[in-house]
């Protein structure tokens, strides 16, 4: 069976950009496409990627395909992530061919959010609730904190929906969630405010930037672990900015914080 | 104590939902953050405190990982979320929202600590296991290194 070499650099390609689409660190991408190309019959193969896009080239005799492709939207679905290593791993053992892993990345690009809208709505809520007791919060102000952490997520949810820039939907989510806590702290004096804010826009935290970029760091791929590093200081900006915005309102007209 | 555990427990299994993390391997980055947290809390919540327990959350996702087949990032993640420093990014916003400089200082560069304490504890849970095994991924990426033979010839 003769295994064409542009049908390898479309598989290796899609299975790189579905790593990196997902939250997957850089080496990651690299590691499995060049393994992925080995497997399917290259020669010789290499890949350069960062997390705007990847470049990569495999060759076969005299035959050299090179490709390039642009990222565009970036998530979080480690479930994508771990189905495209297990591929990869298969393909190697030979236990997919060329087409068959390809139709498998086809199948994971297709391949829902691992849990439904509601689900992980209830997660961030029982997350923010749970950082906030963590942080010393009464029985009130932890549930408040939930509330409010349920109203982020809703908001996140609803502004990636519509596509909003992602440093501009944590920054409204921010907002949001300062004006909730203010407003309940108007009908109940006795909630801690601060505690209350700083569990609900921990789901916004960029924990999953910090870590990618330290890894990146120590697989000495330096351009991607300043840009994701750079990403996590302006998620960390933002969500600062849209709540210091409403904070700093609210102490211009007059009220005062803790 | 024990109830704290199993907040910090919840929290982490929250946050692995919230990243989409199959249910079969939720337990294991939930039991890292509910380890991470009493790392933490038991050497007293400084950002010394912070570097242990990340990098104990490090080396049992490093372990873990190749235990169960799967990313690293699978289980560092929600392992790590407890330990981010959400209160000490708080109050230097606030301070700056005061107007108050030196505190926003103060607190700031404490938080830039706490973030490098957790980046410096994943760093250096890495080494044990690389010492151990002899560098898989380098060795790939060493073969892999492409000479260019040839150009492509013109097609006839």
């Amino acid at each position: 069976m003769i295994i064409h070499m542009a049908d390898v650099a479309d598989l290796v390609l899609l299975a790189g950009q579905l790593i990196l689409e997902n939250g997957g660190e850089t080496f990651r991408v690299e590691e499995t496409m060049i393994r992925m190309a080995l497997a399917g019959g290259a020669q010789t193969a290499d890949v350069f990627a960062i997390p705007q896009g990847i470049f990569c080239t495999i060759n076969q005799g005299l035959k050299t395909h090179t490709r390039v492709v642009r990222i565009h939207h970036r998530g979080f679905n480690l479930a994508k992530v771990l189905e495209v290593n297990r591929i990869s791993r298969q393909l190697s053992a030979e236990i997919l061919t060329v087409e068959t892993a390809y139709e498998e990345l086809l199948k994971v690009d297709r391949l829902p959010r691992r849990y439904p809208t509601g689900i992980r709505l209830l997660a961030g809520a029982s997350g923010s609730a749970a950082f906030s007791y963590l942080l010393g919060a009464h029985k009130g102000s932890v549930f408040v904190a939930g509330v409010t952490g349920l109203l982020v997520m809703f908001v996140m949810e609803f502004l990636q929906r519509k596509e909003i820039l992602n440093f501009v939907s944590v920054a409204i989510a921010g907002a949001v969630t300062a004006l909730a806590n203010l407003a309940i702290r108007q009908f109940w004096p006795e909630l801690q405010f601060d505690l209350a804010v700083i569990g609900s826009i921990m789901v916004l935290a960029p924990g999953l930037a910090i870590t990618t970029s330290v890894r990146d760091a120590l697989f000495e791929d330096l351009i991607s672990a300043s840009i994701r590093g750079v990403e996590a200081f302006g998620v960390a900006l933002a969500i600062a900015s849209g709540v210091g915005s409403v904070l700093t309102l609210y102490l211009w007209i007059g009220g005062n914080l803790p | 104590m024990l109830t704290e555990l199993t907040v910090a427990f919840i929290a982490a299994l929250a946050f692995a939902v919230v990243f989409n993390v199959p249910v079969r391997y939720l337990l294991p980055g939930a039991l890292a953050g509910t380890i991470g947290w009493l790392v933490f809390r038991s050497l007293g919540g400084t950002n010394t405190a912070i570097f242990f327990s990340s990098l104990g959350i490090g080396l049992l996702a490093e372990g873990g990982a190749r235990m169960f087949r799967v990313p690293v990032l699978i289980i560092a993640v929600p392992g790590i979320i407890p330990l981010v420093p959400g209160a000490g990014a708080y109050s230097t916003m606030l301070a700056l929202v005061k107007g108050n400089f030196i505190g926003a200082l103060t607190k700031g560069t404490e938080t830039l600590f706490a973030a490098g304490a957790i980046a410096v504890g994943i760093a250096i849970a890495t080494v044990p296991l690389r010492l151990v095994q002899r560098g898989g991924e380098k060795h790939i990426r060493k073969t892999a290194h492409t000479r260019i033979a040839s150009i492509n010839p013109p097609e006839h």
